[in-house]
């Protein structure tokens, strides 16, 4: 009986000790564990081209807003506006179509008293502005903020390049965006338009 | 900030991660005679800092908003008490850029009423 037990607590020991050691390779392991991480750069094209661009057509027209926000501010937040946790920053999907005043490095300025960013796209007005992203999907917040820094690259790479090459002065363009406005202090003077979409009409 | 400067004579701007960093970066410059020359920006929104950027001595600040915070945590413990139980997980407060054209709208660590 007592071999018995020394054979079963044997044979016990063996199987665990067997089923918690194995060995892989260390590029394997290292692949699979790359694996898991959160690709930044996957979400943010996937959530450009399977959500912002498909909800584009709910972004308002700026003159539409810009009249709405000296008319009823509130109303204009509250309809139009997105922007996540608290705060006075708020984000808004905009289109229009204007005639361009003047390019210099940084900006294309429109006759319409906005500019559009050519040079510096920075921010998560584009992330915030639709209001499809929540920050409470992510596990940490550098991912979050990972995936604003790659909608900044996508702007970057894909949007502006080619419309830069080709725009000039005095064109009328059609352009959708996103701008931030502090809900405290409105300035209406010269907003940022963070571009999506860019064409150039004549 | 002195060593800092040794190192590298020829910087133009210096970013900290908080105010009080950005006042003695900015002291360390006036000693070396170079605070005309390298931007200084802070992190925070003290009060301090928030005159420097009227005197034009620091450039700009992220305006952090800890009344807000501190609101906030106390409305939610208040929701708590009281039996509520969802809660986000997260709560992002936004962070403004206080800079000279804008700085009149702000006070130490929060906004004018």
């Amino acid at each position: 009986m007592r071999l018995f037990k020394n054979i079963l607590i044997v044979v016990v020991i063996m199987v665990v000790g067997w089923n918690s050691v194995y060995f892989a390779k260390l590029d394997e392991m290292k692949a699979s564990k790359a694996l898991k991480e959160f690709d930044a750069g996957k979400y943010a094209n996937e959530f450009w081209n399977n959500t912002l661009i498909p909800n584009l057509d709910k972004a308002v027209d700026i003159q539409e807003l810009v009249s709405l926000m000296k008319t009823d501010e509130k109303k204009a937040f509250d309809n139009y506006s997105n922007a996540l946790g608290i705060g006075n920053l708020k984000y808004f999907l905009v289109r229009g179509t204007a005639k361009i005043s003047y390019i210099d490095n940084d900006y294309i300025t429109l006759d319409n008293n906005t500019t559009i960013a050519t040079e510096f796209i920075f921010g998560n007005a584009v992330r915030d502005a639709s209001g499809l992203i929540d920050i409470n999907d992510f596990v940490n917040t550098m991912d979050f903020n990972n995936v604003s820094a790659e909608i900044n690259k996508i702007i970057r790479a894909k949007v502006l390049p080619s419309f830069k090459g080709n725009v000039k002065s005095g064109d009328t363009i059609e352009f959708t965006g996103a701008i931030e406005l502090n809900k405290q202090h409105v300035q209406l003077n010269n907003i940022e338009i963070i571009p999506i979409q860019l064409k150039i009409v004549k | 900030m002195e060593s800092l400067l040794q190192a590298n004579p020829d910087i133009d701007a210096v970013f900290c991660g908080n105010d009080a960093m950005a006042s003695g970066a900015y002291q360390a410059l006036v000693a070396a005679g170079k605070n005309k020359n390298v931007k200084v920006f802070g992190f925070d929104g003290t009060e301090d800092v928030v005159n420097s950027i009227k005197d034009k001595t620091i450039v700009a600040t992220g305006m952090q908003f800890p009344k807000v915070m501190a609101q906030t945590a106390a409305a939610y413990a208040d929701e708590f008490f009281k039996g509520k139980r969802i809660f986000p997980k997260k709560m992002p407060v936004a962070v403004e850029l206080v800079t000279q054209q804008n700085v009149d709208d702000y006070i130490g660590y929060g906004k004018k009423e």
